[in-house]
């Protein structure tokens, strides 16, 4: 039921006044909570970021929760990954030691190899995230929102009982 | 600007600082005492926490850890305890603590409430976790003491009833069946040689040979190409016989194989009565009055169990102070865990540190019995020694008024590749009064009353270990009264040392894993054994006898099959094979001895031709001139 919510939540959103910027840098946000360990130091930062500017919520919270469902799938890779950053790549090596020994820096985990490989996926996927979601938004306005509610499937599911039902009872609720 | 959502924000933060102002010291406190107990497996209680924030300090009243073997009694009991931490190395993800006392520590303390919990499921092991070093020894040491002889001895039952019949079937002999499989052996031994005479016929052959041979006379021959055409014959001959010859000496060789397996069964049999006889008076729980490990014995699981603890500890220690690895070597993390990588640390600061603990508390576990009063401090106390750079170190040391004093001192040298450790422990005139021991079928659960004065080294370098363990105690009383009065060797145990005033002992555990030295003598082992012998070795050596010609009747008769069935196939067939050797040799120095004959008429005769040749030529050559 969560999960339906937080879809209905978001296809309003897709609907609803919102710039696309604002939707796709929530997405774009999004997949960095999403991707990397939840209790990081990185992600409060991008907590504040998402709560200072004016970034979509909903559209953060279902990039978090899809990126979640799939991250641990590519755990190995993110744990290979990150060794391979923090210990092969010898040029960052300097980097890496002035950082562990510097204040607060630690505290980030930057030194574990799940953080720091599932961490440079993140920050990677993030611009190509925002562009593409930025794309999606405006193509579902203009074109596929009319389309989708065409659907027979959409039709014949708002027209059933049990929508409506559903429906409600969601308004007695509110 | 999302202004809002920054109220909201700062509105949340300032919530969660009132919060903690007022129930931090409570959430700490329970998230220690939850995390504690679910690590003890019983309840771990802390009373009048206090945490200032801003000072970065803890301090406590008093801590329980609960037994979780024995939850009415604490395992640990702590009374005021502080400590603060090093901000600057808080913000480098490094809990360091620079001073840190503990005061009024005790071990065995009552406690007024159960401390149980309920139990979880214990986690399986995993694959991965394979035995250590530590593991093996103590598996070993364990075995030791399990598998020593048991000691249950009294004369008169032996006397009255030695059922041997009932004995040899319990026992199981081993003699027996092993001298079945050996006659089978030479039997199965003489089928295949007597199918190998069955199909190694050389008679014929040499026959043939021998007239061959007999036949050509190189006297009568005259012609060059006769003499060829028999040195042919003799050579084809003596190529047969030198196969033969191949043949007998492999199986000659065969022979040898086959009648020393075979022979080897009756000399072993010696030993097969010895492991019979020792398992028949095993059954019959007839000891050995010769037996020396007398201290072993009685003290023997009390040691065992104790060293098995120090090993523990030093197994959870090198857990949690690992030495030094030299490469950052690819772990393979538990899921959603990843590895922590290190880097050279400019600090100097482990990721756990205590630098220095001031410890303060006593051996009683109550205020009645207070016992000696202890104090020392704890330095160094880290979880990445190869960073912190130097070892760790501990003295404890106690004295009282009537001379009881207690010394404790332990060095975790883990900066280097091969971890080090030694403990020292020296007790003087320590009271052995209600003091329990463990696992000993000789000795009574508690010893009532005595003095002992104690000194143990454990050395440990790598995986290689060195305990010495000396102990002597006096005025010893155990209440022997709710022990086996049957078992005469406990009473005489309890007669030796009534009149003992000391009873020593001296143990020596040395070695790497489960290859153990272990000595453990003690002044008892004679006397108890002169007592054993003077005692019982009569009656025991009746039974002995019985034992022995019970055995004896059943090898004489199974050996005397065996050995016969081995005499006569052996004597038989090495006839067989050294007749055949000797004719083949024979056949073969008779043909040789021709061969050489003819080749040297052959080369007489060339010598002949080609003189007459030289003369033709020559005369032929005057001629033309």
């Amino acid at each position: 039921m969560i999960f339906l919510k937080l879809l209905s939540k978001f296809i309003k959103v897709l609907r609803s006044g919102a710039s696309p910027n604002q939707i796709a840098w929530g997405f774009a946000l999004g997949t960095i909570p999403g991707l990397t360990p939840l209790a990081c130091l990185h992600n409060l930062i991008v907590l504040l970021l998402i709560i200072i500017f004016k970034i979509n919520l909903a559209a953060a919270t279902m990039a978090l929760a899809l990126f979640s469902l799939i991250a641990w799938i590519f755990d190995p890779f993110f744990h290979s990954l990150g060794f391979y950053i923090l210990v092969r790549i010898s040029t960052l090596q300097g980097a890496w030691t002035n950082l562990y020994n510097a204040p607060i820096a630690p505290l980030s985990l930057f030194n574990n190899t799940v953080v720091m490989g599932s961490l440079a996926v993140a920050l990677i996927l993030v611009l190509p995230n925002y562009f593409w979601f930025k794309w999606f938004v405006r193509r579902y306005r203009e074109t596929w929102n009319a389309k989708i509610d065409k659907w027979k499937i959409v039709k014949i599911m708002k027209g059933s009982k049990l929508v409506k039902v559903y429906t409600k009872i969601k308004g007695m609720e509110a | 600007m999302r202004w809002k959502g920054l109220i909201f924000l700062a509105v949340i933060i300032a919530i969660g600082v009132v919060l903690s102002l007022f129930f931090l010291d409570k959430w700490v406190e329970s998230g220690l005492e939850k995390a504690g107990s679910a690590a003890v497996g019983a309840k771990v209680e802390i009373d009048g926490l206090d945490l200032d924030v801003a000072g970065l300090s803890i301090e406590w009243q008093r801590l329980q850890v609960t037994d979780p073997n024995s939850t009415m009694q604490n395992v640990l009991e702590t009374g005021r305890t502080a400590f603060q931490m090093d901000v600057a190395a808080l913000l480098r993800k490094k809990t360091v603590i620079r001073e840190m006392t503990l005061a009024d520590v005790r071990t065995g303390t009552p406690r007024e409430t159960d401390g149980a919990i309920p139990k979880k499921p214990k986690k399986e092991k995993k694959k991965s976790d394979k035995p250590d070093v530590f593991d093996k020894t103590r598996s070993k040491l364990t075995a030791e003491i399990q598998n020593l002889p048991v000691m249950d001895f009294d004369p008169a039952r032996l006397k009255k009833s030695l059922n041997l019949d009932s004995l040899i079937v319990m026992a199981e002999l081993s003699m027996p069946q092993k001298l079945d499989s050996s006659k089978a052996d030479v039997l199965n031994t003489s089928k295949s040689w007597e199918t190998f005479f069955r199909e190694f016929q050389p008679e014929e052959d040499l026959q043939k040979i021998r007239i061959t041979v007999q036949q050509i006379n190189p006297k009568a021959i005259k012609t060059i190409p006769e003499l060829v055409t028999a040195l042919d014959k003799l050579q084809s001959a003596n190529k047969t016989l030198r196969m033969l010859q191949d043949t007998v000496k492999a199986r000659q060789k065969q022979f040898k194989i086959d009648f020393n397996r075979t022979g080897s069964y009756i000399q072993s049999v010696d030993d097969w009565y010895k492991a019979d006889y020792a398992n028949v008076l095993a059954k019959a729980k007839l000891p050995d009055l010769s037996v020396k490990n007398i201290g072993l014995m009685l003290f023997g699981g009390t040691v065992v169990h104790r060293v098995n603890q120090t090993l523990a500890t030093v197994q959870t220690i090198r857990k949690y102070m690992p030495k030094k690895s030299d490469k950052t070597e690819k772990a393979k993390p538990e899921r959603m865990k990843g590895q922590t990588i290190h880097y050279a640390n400019r600090h100097g600061y482990p990721e756990f540190l205590i630098e220095t603990a001031h410890l303060s508390g006593q051996t009683g576990s109550t205020d009645d019995v207070p016992g000696l009063i202890l104090q020392g401090e704890a330095n160094g106390i880290n979880s990445q020694p190869w960073v912190y750079g130097r070892p760790t170190e501990v003295n404890l040391q106690g004295q009282r008024g009537d001379g009881r004093s207690i010394q404790l001192s332990a060095m975790l040298d883990h900066v280097e590749a091969i971890a080090k450790d030694r403990f020292e422990l020296r007790m003087d005139r320590v009271s052995l009064n209600n003091v329990s021991i463990q696992e000993s079928a000789y000795l009574p659960s508690k010893i009532q009353k005595g003095v002992a004065a104690i000194q143990a080294v454990a050395v440990f370098e790598g995986d290689q270990f060195d305990i010495t363990l000396n102990v002597t105690a006096s005025n010893l009383g155990f209440d022997f009264s709710s022990m086996n009065t049957s078992n005469q060797f406990i009473g005489i145990v309890r007669d030796v040392i009534q009149n003992l005033n000391t009873v020593t002992l001296n143990v020596r555990i040395t070695g790497e894993g489960d290859d153990l030295t272990m000595r453990m003598d003690s002044n008892l082992d004679d006397r108890v054994s002169k007592e054993l012998k003077a005692m019982g070795s009569k009656a025991l050596q009746d039974a002995q006898n019985k034992v022995r010609a019970r055995l004896d009747q059943i090898k004489r008769e199974k050996m005397a099959e065996v050995d016969k069935l081995y005499k006569e196939k052996r004597a038989e067939y090495q006839k067989k094979i050294d007749t055949y050797a000797e004719q083949v040799e024979a056949q073969r120095v008779a043909a040789e001895a021709k061969i050489d004959l003819i080749k040297k008429d052959i080369d007489s005769k060339k010598k002949a031709e080609e003189n007459k040749l030289k003369d033709k030529a020559g005369d032929l050559i005057d001629g033309l001139f």
